[in-house]
């Protein structure tokens, strides 16, 4: 079996133990997040950033306690997202956060520009990697809230 | 929301939705398997998930 990937860990949110009740898909789950999480040309910091964006607008208390999951992001990184000053980041960066923004809640208001951004900065296959792994940390969220887990279990 | 593709084709399967995500056909190689034993198992009733994703579509609103 593949290797959960690092958001998917017992231990976070004891959401992978939860779906081992099901283990081939599990199995599947895992694979699949594994095989977002190494597209060549998409930053894991940049990853990181929309992970923890998208829990932050969740409100999901396992995703954001599961700190570092794909890279190191500071303590100001991580206060400048919840404050929305994206200022600071890189422009890759900042066109994630912009879809990222919108994944969760407001996917009808993307906008034609927003995906030109961040092809723009990363290249289709990099930008297509990126959007698929949106919409799974707003899946991760879900998971995690639907069935209560936290980071302590 | 557009109803342009954002993307352009990576493959011509004439499945829109495959032919944009081709660009990451590993990774969405991954998903249709993951999604094949969803909807192959036998664990739940067919009928079911195919009513909870009907309704999910319509809840968000996924034209798709």
């Amino acid at each position: 079996m593949a290797s959960p990937g690092p958001w998917l860990r017992p231990g976070q949110g004891g959401l992978a133990r939860q779906l081992e009740l099901v283990p081939e898909l599990a199995q599947g789950y895992a694979q699949f997040l594994a095989s977002l999480e190494s597209v060549d040309g998409v930053p894991r910091r940049l990853l990181e950033l929309c992970r923890l964006r998208i829990a932050q607008i969740h409100g999901c208390a396992a995703q954001l306690q599961a700190g570092a999951a794909l890279a190191p992001v500071s303590d100001a990184d991580q206060a400048q997202l919840a404050a929305l000053d994206l200022g600071a980041f890189e422009a890759p960066e900042q066109a994630a956060l912009a879809l990222a923004e919108k994944m969760p809640l407001a996917h009808h208001e993307v906008t034609d520009a927003e995906v030109e951004a961040l092809k723009t900065a990363l290249g289709e296959r990099p930008a297509m990697a990126v959007i698929v792994a949106l919409s799974f940390f707003d899946v991760q969220c879900r998971l995690n809230q639907t069935l209560a887990t936290d980071a302590n279990d | 929301m557009s109803t342009t593709p954002r993307f352009s084709k990576a493959a011509d399967t004439g499945a829109g939705f495959g032919d944009i995500t081709a660009h990451v056909a590993d990774v969405m190689g991954h998903f249709s398997s993951l999604y094949g034993t969803y909807w192959q198992s036998p664990r739940t009733n067919a009928m079911l998930k195919e009513m909870t994703r009907l309704r999910n579509a319509r809840t968000t609103d996924c034209g798709f």
